[in-house]
């Protein structure tokens, strides 16, 4: 599935004298060119905001287009407004589903929002719907004192010298384990540098078919074991198929692919919802196995947590569950922190954007900032603002802060962990001490990995072949890497390429157009 | 990384698509249909002795099953898992997980329903409902139900042509069904599909009708009537609609028609009412009509009742009377002894090193051991413990070895996705005495091809080979390969099944494979 060139955006980019690298400096938008870091104290509502002192005094509004949570951003939007009482912020959601279409209609309208939220990064690339803003970003002390990986391994900047886009949502990979059901198999916790390998014979040794109490499952899935092992198992890999910041290799995927189908097909995985297997363990076709207390540990995500286990309504089911980090393969890279996969949504701010430092601003507060996170903790620690089926806003997908601002997350933590005693509340802040070197999923943070899954990977259908028997993982490697390479390869061309945002280097593009030919060279059709 | 796409872009589809509660709305067939004075005939004032009394109609059903007694044409199939030969057509055309073979009508329960009687089905079993298709552009169906479980997608209804085939082969279908996409299980989903309509249109006739504001259906009764007009509208993109309603409990839920004539109508891709000519299978097609099972989903468990098919366009009034003859407070109360989560097998082993699927859905030639090679003068042994399953069961339905000239592949056919170069079987042999090679696939060929023994007893042979702990060993001799297979079942019993004198020509490698069944290998030596 081709993306499509906005040509309305770039026509756009030209007519105002916007490149895509720069940010604005045309007429009626805003001058400035980095972060001054220059602010002012402003107490509003109990908290103290850094007011910058280096955007606009025009009137202006800014439309932050995004899926996050609507009545979340709509409170934040407020308090942006309040603290630079000069800017409107035109806050507009829309439900995921139908976001890329949408956003697209609206840049065929010439109505392009100032900031938008992405997670299919092919999506938002292919489009050149967002601008670099590397002068905001490499100027912004704030920056600095991220999780580790978005600088050091380069998240946000697809693999090019430029910053295109911020993390906004944060949802740090985790492991569940639920205690009670360790103590009724007698099985001793992990500690939180626990392995792969001991995390898998947790699995194994906690799947239990003739227990009087009847069957207990090690695992219950939501996220495949495979997704996760690739990035578990070497700190030199930063994305999903053991993408290392350029090139592909199956071969670590392969390993955690295989593992997953045999657990599976060996039976220490519980059944899913809505399955005969679930009718006969549990006498209840739609049980969820979270709810069972007769399952070790959940590949669960990160939000299930709040948004179900923490609830009032599983009290009933005598649950102790607890976080892990996902565990590194080696022991050396499990006894300190180490890269985990996260599930990141980002942001950026758009190429037709005219008041892009002020978009900047908006865009932070919105995402990885201190401010906006003060913010944010105050709305989930009010319990009276709830979403629109009259939920509090804390157990509607809560994301978690990415900075590492410690009042930040001091704040969070207590907020977080309101109501668990002194033990779950430790349990939970060594977690979060230890999930800071986030890697995100690949379609968010790959130039071509989402054509690449949707066009090949998918296609062939290679989790069901392994999951069946038929194939082994280990046989789809070569090629697999061959085509993750060539999908790359051409994404990193086509967006950043003479033909893009045209920012590459001789000598990349020349590194790219080698791969692009040694792994299929023009070939655009899947060998099946 | 597969991304879940579905479910969002259908939940974004609900919540884009104006979707209209039409209360008593007419459409343009019911304003010029007959009349809706009550016309009694003999057949609809009828008080079946065993049942409740029939709804006063002002149009004849061409299909009505009371399910007061098994006096009548429906009949009872059951999902086999080997898709074996199947009733209505070819079952390797099919794309689906199972095959629909003919159960027993002793194995449901008529009991007090909604209407006078009805069927209980307990999970194992459904309903052929064994009409023919109206073969007419308007059509009506009604039916009551209620369930003990019911599955997003799961079917109730579904009725069409080639329903269970490949995309291409002229698919067309009405599945009524249940989904959560609002995030509860609401209850009915009227899906339907023609590709015989279309065909030249990037986007395939796939359309949906919702009841955002459903029923839950476990639990309790439900009425659902469809109705199609027969009438047919080109969608924005092209592809052909036929109007529809769709009645809950007597109450007009949605009408296509409304929106068509609020403009919405062609707004979206899937566009909401139903595929045209459903009821009219093209030449060569084969129409059919199940409750409760399809070739895919998980087989429906609970209670239909008085089933309509009309070969037109029923009215709201006939809709209202349908339900009126109902009672939907009747709790339905059959013997659930015999109740079923799916058929009852051998329990599932938990396997440490295992080939095929504890579940013993493996089918054959899918999956394999590791390859293992024996030299010139050697002997492999291989311990393992052998589990299958127990229904429908067939001798055959066990572990398996495969002695080859490769170290990779399944395959010597080059588009094979096991393909390996050179690929040669020098026997595939199984448990229960019987052996062949290549396209050799018969007895006295097989045994022609090596020395066969075994010790069996073969009254026991199921019982004994399901959790036997199984010592194989394969010999290369040179120019020819031994295989005995020494078997100590769970009780002490121990047997022996040989091929000996198997001839080779070069490298001799083997692996075991299973078909129904599974093993857990303890040790290779």
């Amino acid at each position: 599935m081709k993306k499509r060139i906005v040509a309305g955006v770039l026509a756009l980019v030209m007519v105002v004298g916007l490149t895509a690298c720069g940010p604005g400096t045309t007429s009626g938008g805003s001058t400035t060119t980095e972060v001054s870091n220059e602010t002012e104290e402003v107490v509003i509502d109990g908290i103290t905001y850094n007011k910058a002192l280096d955007l606009t005094t025009d009137e202006i509004t800014l439309t932050y287009f995004h899926f996050d949570q609507d009545e979340t951003v709509e409170y934040l939007a407020r308090r942006f407004e309040e603290i630079y009482p000069n800017i409107t912020v035109n806050n507009v959601y829309e439900n995921v589903g139908t976001y890329n279409d949408t956003l697209n209609a609206l840049v065929d309208n010439n109505e392009t929002p100032d900031v938008i939220m992405f997670s299919d990064c092919d999506f938002a690339l292919s489009n050149f719907l967002v601008a670099d803003i590397s002068s905001f970003w490499d100027s912004d002390n704030e920056t600095k004192n991220l999780a580790d990986t978005i600088n050091s391994a380069g998240i946000g900047c697809y693999g090019t010298d430029a910053r295109w886009a911020v993390p906004v949502k944060f949802f740090p990979g985790i492991m569940f384990v639920d205690r009670n059901v360790l103590k009724t198999l007698n099985y001793p916790e992990p500690t939180q540098n626990w392995t792969w390998d001991e995390m898998i014979q947790l699995i194994r040794n906690c799947t239990v078919y003739d227990h009087p109490n009847g069957i207990y499952y090690g695992l219950g899935y939501y996220n495949r074991l495979d997704s996760y092992y690739g990035i578990a198992s070497s700190q030199d890999v930063v994305g999903e198929f053991g993408f290392n910041g350029t090139e592909f290799d199956l071969s670590a995927w392969a390993i955690g692919e295989q593992q997953f189908a045999d657990l599976k097909n060996s039976g220490f995985v519980a059944p899913s919802t809505g399955t005969i297997e679930m009718e006969q363990w549990q006498g209840d076709i739609n049980a969820w196995c979270g709810a069972t207390g007769h399952v070790a540990m959940f590949s669960e995500a990160f939000w299930t947590y709040q948004g179900t286990w923490a609830t009032e309504a599983f009290d009933q089911y005598n649950l102790d569950i607890v976080p892990y980090v996902i565990p590194a393969v080696s022991e050396e890279d499990a006894s300190t922190d180490h890269h985990s996969i996260a599930t990141i949504d980002f942001g950026g701010v758009t190429t037709s954007c005219t008041y892009q430092r002020e978009a900047y601003e908006l865009l932070k507060f919105m995402s990885f900032g201190v401010d906006g996170w003060k913010t944010r903790i105050q709305a989930y620690n009010d319990e009276s603002i709830v979403n629109a089926n009259g939920l509090a806003l804390k157990y509607d997908v809560m994301p978690a802060p990415i900075t590492k601002d410690e009042e930040v997350w001091d704040a969070y933590i207590d907020m977080y962990c309101a109501g668990m005693d002194d033990e779950h509340k430790q349990l939970w802040e060594n977690y979060f001490a230890s999930c800071m070197q986030p890697i995100p999923f690949g379609w968010t943070s790959i130039a071509g990995y989402w054509n690449y899954c949707a066009e090949y990977f998918n296609t062939i259908g290679i989790h069901d072949l392994v999951d069946s028997g038929s194939r082994k993982a280990a046989d789809f490697v070569e090629e697999a890497t061959i085509k993750a390479n060539w999908y790359h390869a051409t994404a990193m061309i086509d967006y950043f390429g003479p033909d893009g945002y045209d920012v590459l280097s001789e000598e990349d593009l020349a590194f790219y157009e080698n791969m692009k030919a040694e792994n299929g060279g023009d070939t655009t059709t899947t060998e099946q | 990384m597969k991304k879940r796409v579905l479910a969002a872009l259908l939940c974004a589809v609900m919540t884009a698509t104006l979707l209209v509660g039409c209360g008593d709305a007419q459409t343009e067939n019911s304003e010029s249909e007959k009349e809706s004075t009550q016309k009694e005939t003999e057949s609809e004032t009828e008080t079946d002795s065993s049942g409740g009394e029939d709804a006063v109609l002002s149009v004849d059903p061409v299909v009505h099953y009371t399910f007061d007694s098994a006096d009548e044409n429906w009949k009872v199939v059951v999902a086999d898992s080997a898709k074996a030969a199947n009733n209505a057509y070819d079952i390797s055309l099919t794309t689906g997980t199972r095959g629909i073979v003919d159960g027993s009508k002793d194995d449901i329960q008529i009991i007090d329903g909604a209407v006078g009687k009805c069927v209980y089905l307990n999970g194992s079993n459904a309903l052929d409902l064994n009409f023919e298709a109206t073969n007419t552009d308007a059509y009506s169906v009604s039916f009551w139900v209620y369930a003990d479980r019911m599955v997003d997608f799961g079917p109730t209804l579904q009725m069409g042509s080639n329903i269970g085939m490949a995309d291409g082969s002229g698919v067309s279908w009405l599945n009524i069904t249940q989904a959560s996409w609002d995030g509860t299980n609401d209850f009915p989903l009227i899906w339907s599909r023609n590709e015989n309509y279309n065909l030249d249109t990037a986007n395939t006739c796939w359309p949906w009708m919702y009841a955002f504001d459903g029923q839950q259906l476990v639990g309790q009764w439900v009425m659902v009537t469809v109705v199609d007009s027969g009438e047919t509208y080109t969608g924005a993109n092209g592809a052909t609609y036929t109007g529809a309603q769709l009645y809950v409990n007597g109450e007009l839920k949605y009408d296509s028609a409304d929106n068509f004539n609020n403009g919405t109508y062609f707004e979206y891709t899937w566009d909401a009412t139903l595929a045209p000519g459903l009821m009219k299978p093209a030449e060569g097609q084969t129409f059919e009509a199940y409750f409760g099972i399809n070739y895919w989903d998980l087989i429906f468990k609970g209670c239909v009742d008085d089933f309509y098919v009309f070969d037109q366009a029923i009215s709201a009034d006939d809709v209202k009377a349908l339900y009126a003859a109902g009672d939907a407070t009747v709790t339905p109360n059959p013997d659930r002894t015999d109740d079923t989560s799916g058929p009852q097998d051998n329990a599932k082993p938990l396997l440490q090193n295992g080939v095929g699927k504890n579940d013993y859905s493996q089918g054959w030639w899918s999956t394999w051991s590791d390859i293992w090679e024996v030299k010139e003068g050697e002997t492999k042994t291989v311990t393992y413990k052998n589990y299958h399953t127990d229904l429908n069961y067939q001798n055959y339905f066990n572990s398996a070895v495969v002695l080859q000239n490769t170290p990779t592949g399944h395959s010597g056919v080059e588009t094979d996705a096991n393909y390996a170069a050179g690929y040669a079987e020098y026997l595939v042999a199984r448990l229960d005495n019987f052996a062949w090679k290549g396209d050799v696939n018969t007895g006295t060929e097989g045994h022609g091809l090596c020395t066969t023994e075994s010790t069996w007893n073969w009254d026991t042979f199921k019982d004994d080979t399901h959790g036997a702990t199984i010592v194989l060993t394969v010999t290369n001799n040179g120019s020819t390969a031994d295989v005995v297979f020494n078997v100590t079942t769970q009780e002490g019993a121990t047997y022996t099944q040989s091929y000996k004198d198997v001839a080779i020509d070069g490298p001799l490698y083997f692996c075991l494979t299973v078909e129904k069944a599974c093993i857990d290998i303890v040790e290779v030596k």
